[in-house]
């Protein structure tokens, strides 16, 4: 659950980022992955190894200048950081190592100091299961 | 099974969505400190084996890992490697560990592009997998000790070191996997201790939770799992193999099969389930079996569902485990044999048993129907010597069974005298028991309207050969039958077999042979019995056969031992043995018999060497004697050497023919020749040469050479010297003449030849000699031939000589017939002279 997006820092290329003040919404996601012996028995039941839980968060960016977006390619360009989030289970500030999914933006006119690409979103998503 | 404390849960978690497990792993490497791991240093891991009975197992474990991972080396042994196990986590009940057993690594590969380490490890049989050295061991040496000295080499723990398993306390007489002079034979460690597991009837592994060399049997573990903790696909369960019944040992390429040993009343049941251990070095000897009966007590029984399939992760069977597993209304009890457990992401088991004898090696079960026959051996036709390939002829022996049916007998063709060759006789319908009511029998007790004993009568056309007396103790009736299987005596009563623990022999005998039960009729017979062939043990010959062929890396030793007993024989034994090694091949038998026209022995350095006789590589031959009807020497010299004899009894050259008393021989200085009593001897001395002619050992002629003496007798002899021939007769010297004495002659009479006359008609010649060389000077004599006149009055009897008495003879007639005509001219030129007065 999203509390504070403040609460989100980005570790990359041994710098960091606050980057709630770029989102207009972060969405928390908890993803179960199963293993590869997951299906039914010979009962019908399905049956299956949990390999974990992989949080994910997925990041809503707001309309971006150029500045802005020179800032946070290379965090949005990396493929392993580490992301500080508040997680609402363990009541505390959270430390985990993520990988990125591809990013895309929109740019309808030359973009500037004042003139702003399209909204985009990113998400980065645990390498390990949450402990 | 591994120890698991909270069983059916734990069955029930590993079935369900959700069951989550983490590895634990240490890692040592000598001369470091060890790692412990997590899951998070591993990609893969892969657990499996391939087990079954009377073998040794290994466990091999694959693996990709993150960390740098280093081979074994055999001297390491015990100072790297990798201990595993797998947590598993039942919710409300603790955490259950599954120790997956220490490994040693085999090879190591590093994958550069992931930056990972592929590994292959085996469990403790990694030290194993070196070549058997001599150990020192001193023999003869117990099955238990043997094996304990072998993990002691090994530096390994031997669990069963105090306990009597099968053949524990067998003895190894000697060593049986190096050579003569301590050299290997390419056996393993491995190959041996496989050995060792056929030989005490069970699997050796290793145990996983004290990594020491285990002597493992079946184990009931009574756990039944359900579909719960199978996968819904690959899914199968076959017929059921077993159970095992009946046990043989044969010797290489299934030659030599022993007698089984076996439950007949399993293999009545179901069939025979044969196993055969082949080609083991330590039951290869006489006393092979003795091993049998207590390999066999752990293998009898042995039956499980054929079977493949993956399940949900069940991990706590070990092998030889005994387990059920139930589907639906149906419950297949089965036994661990192979199994490969896979953690990647997820756990997969797959589980699979095959058919005993289709990946065992040197196990095979034998066809159900051949060994009906169950005596076969190595295929010898001892008649005509042949030997013939087991397999092929195993198959083709069934043609030499034969049912027949009857009623009131049962006639069997084509047999021959043998107590073995019917296989099974059923008899049925006993339904008439008020024959013979006043039978007496067997003594003077008469049992009415009852029998219990049976008596099957076998005749040979019409003579009733023998009869074979069963005494049941109850009486046959209504559906019963009675039935002898193999000897063995039945009674089938209301679809019941019972075992009437009697045993018998019925014999067949030469052609044919009709067979009844004595005392009834109407009984219905179906006999099954062996025709005449040359290739059961029965029938080849009365008698038994001993071979074994005996092979190592340089030799090879092949034994033809027969004994025979059958008053037919002489009983002789006939021994064959060929042995062949590097250096020297022997032949040893009563009799060889070469056939062929031409014998060809090519090497140079050939030498044919016996206690009397030899023939060197020079061709120099030594023989105590040499007898033959027609012996042919051409070209070359024949010495013999005779050491100096002087008589008959140490000549070295003797002719003799069958007359007693007719020979001739030879020794270094004398030529003797004697028939019907005359005798011819020439001996030679240093100085002299004497020809000796007798008769009854009385000389009658000599002839020496210290000039030349003839002696005939003691009447007359001459002697030839260079100074002129002398004669002499009584002792006395005579002039050469014919005999003259009146008693020598007859017809006697004034010859009335005109002596004269036939001299000057003669005429006299000079001529040479042909065969007398040309020196000029002729002789002067007559010619007896066409156109010479010589008168027959003077030609010898022989009329090529002429008779030199007989001219003498005629010359001193001449003279006289002159004597007289002077005499007559005298006294005429007296007269004259008279008358002239003068």
């Amino acid at each position: 659950m999203f509390i504070d997006k403040n609460s989100i820092v980005i570790y990359a290329n041994n710098n960091s980022i606050n980057i709630g003040e770029y989102l207009v919404e972060a969405k928390f996601g908890y993803h179960k992955l199963w293993g590869q012996d997951s299906g039914r028995n010979l009962a019908g039941t399905q049956t299956g190894t949990l390999l974990g839980i992989f949080p994910k968060i997925t990041m809503q960016f707001r309309a971006l200048t150029r500045e802005e977006l020179e800032l946070l390619a290379p965090y949005l360009d990396s493929a392993y950081q580490q992301v500080s989030y508040y997680d609402a289970t363990k009541h505390r500030q959270v430390l985990m190592d993520t990988y990125s999914n591809d990013w895309e933006v929109i740019n309808k006119n030359i973009i500037s100091g004042e003139v702003k690409n399209a909204p985009f979103s990113w998400a980065v998503i645990s390498v390990k299961k949450r402990g | 099974m591994k120890t698991i404390n909270h069983l059916e849960e734990y069955k029930s978690y590993m079935s369900k969505l959700g069951k989550q497990f983490s590895i634990s792993a240490y890692y040592k490497e000598k001369g470091k400190a060890g790692k412990n791991l997590t899951a998070e240093d591993f990609n893969y891991i892969s657990l499996h084996y391939e087990g079954g009975l009377l073998q040794s197992v290994a466990k091999q474990l694959d693996i990709e890992c993150n960390f740098e991972i280093v081979p074994t080396k055999l001297e390491d042994y015990g100072a790297t490697y990798l201990q595993l196990s797998i947590y598993v986590p039942v919710q409300g009940y603790g955490v259950e560990t599954i120790d997956l057993g220490m490994y040693f690594i085999k090879s190591v590969e590093k994958q550069e592009d992931t930056n990972t380490y592929k590994a292959v490890c085996y469990d403790a049989m990694f030290v194993t997998m070196q070549d058997y050295v001599d150990m020192g061991i001193t023999y003869p040496i117990t099955v238990r000790d043997y094996i304990t000295e072998i993990a002691r080499y090994l530096h390994w723990n031997f669990k069963n070191w105090q306990d009597t398993f099968a053949n524990y306390d067998k003895e190894i007489p000697r060593e049986l996997y190096l050579d003569s002079d301590g050299k290997s034979l390419g056996y393993t460690f491995r190959d041996v201790l496989t050995e060792l597991a056929q030989v005490v009837g069970g699997v050796i592994c290793v145990d996983d939770s004290t990594n020491a060399l285990e002597i493992r049997y079946i184990n009931d573990t009574n756990d039944t799992i359900d579909e719960n903790l199978l996968k819904d696909v690959n899914v199968n369960f076959g017929n059921k193999f077993g159970p095992i019944n009946s046990l043989v040992l044969s010797r290489s390429a299934d030659a030599d099969i022993t007698n089984p040993v076996e439950d007949s009343e399993s293999i009545a049941e179901n069939g025979i389930c044969q196993i055969k251990i082949s080609d083991n070095q330590i039951l290869n000897w006489d006393d092979r079996e003795t091993y049998m009966q207590e390999i066999f007590d752990k293998i009898k029984s042995i039956e499980y569902y054929i079977n493949d399939f993956t399940s949900t992760g069940i991990l706590y069977y070990e092998l030889l485990d005994k387990y059920n597993v139930t589907i639906g209304d149906t419950t297949y009890n089965c036994i661990m044999l192979n199994d490969e457990i896979e953690l990647n992401s997820g756990i997969q088991e797959y589980i699979n048993a095959d058919e005993m004898g289709e990946y065992v090696a040197d196990i095979k079960k034998s066809d159900k129907e051949n060994n009906k026959i169950n005596k076969i051996s190595l295929i010898v036709n001892k008649q005509e010597g042949v030997i013939k390939g087991l397999v092929d002829e195993t198959e083709d022996l069934r043609k030499y069974q034969k049912t027949v049916t009857g009623t009131n007998n049962v006639i069997l063709t084509n047999t021959q005298t043998s107590n073995g060759a019917i296989g099974r006789l059923e008899i049925s319908n006993f339904n008439d028991l008020s024959l013979y009511p006043s039978m007496t029998y067997p003594s003077s007790t008469t049992y009415p309207g009852k029998m219990t004993t049976y008596i099957i009568v076998t005749t040979n056309g019409s003579t009733i050969i023998d009869e074979t007396y069963i005494d049941l103790n109850t009486q046959l009736s209504g559906t019963d039958k009675l039935i002898i299987d193999n000897g063995k005596v039945y009674i089938s009563r209301n679809d019941t077999l019972i075992d009437t623990e009697k045993v018998v022999g019925i014999n067949t005998y030469d052609n044919e042979t009709t067979l009844y039960v004595k005392y009834f009729d109407n009984l219905n017979y179906v006999c099954n019995y062996i025709v005449k062939n040359d290739f059961t043990t029965r029938f080849a010959t009365i008698g038994e056969l001993n071979s074994s062929i005996t092979q190592t890396a340089d030799s090879i030793n092949l034994q033809v031992n027969k004994k025979l007993d059958s008053e037919d024989f002489t009983g002789a034994n006939i021994i064959l043995a060929i042995n062949q090694d590097e250096s020297e091949a022997s032949i040893m038998a009563d009799k060889i018999d070469l056939k062929g026209k031409e014998i060809n022995l090519t090497s140079d350095d050939i030498t044919i060497e016996s206690e009397n006789f030899k023939v060197t590589k020079t061709g120099v031959v030594t023989a105590n004697s040499f007898n033959s009807n027609n012996a042919n020497i051409t070209g070359g010299t024949l010495k013999l050497n005779d050491g100096g004899a002087s008589s008959y009894s140490d000549a070295r050259i003797l002719l003799q023919s069958n007359s007693e008393g007719n020979y001739a021989y030879f020794t270094s200085g004398q030529f003797y020749l004697q028939k019907n009593g005359y005798s011819a001897n020439l001996q030679t001395g240093s100085t002299s040469i004497n020809y000796y002619i007798g008769k009854s050992n009385v000389n009658l002629a000599s002839i020496g050479s210290s000039g030349i003496d003839y002696t005939i007798g003691t009447a007359v002899a001459f002697s030839v010297r260079e100074n002129g021939v002398t004669f002499i007769r009584d002792g006395k010297y005579i002039n050469w003449g014919p005999y003259s004495l009146e008693k020598f002659k007859k017809n006697i009479s004034k010859t009335k030849i005109c002596a004269l006359d036939l001299i000057n008609n003669t005429d006299i010649y000079e001529y040479e000699y042909k065969e007398e060389e040309q020196n000029g000077k002729k002789h002067i004599g007559l010619i007896i031939g066409e156109d010479y006149k010589t008168p027959k009055e003077i030609i010898s009897n022989t009329k090529d000589s002429i008779d030199l008495y007989a001219m003498i003879s005629i010359s001193w007639k001449a003279i006289k017939e002159q004597q007289e005509i002077i005499e007559q001219l005298k006294e005429r030129i007296e007269k004259l002279e008279r008358e002239s007065g003068k």
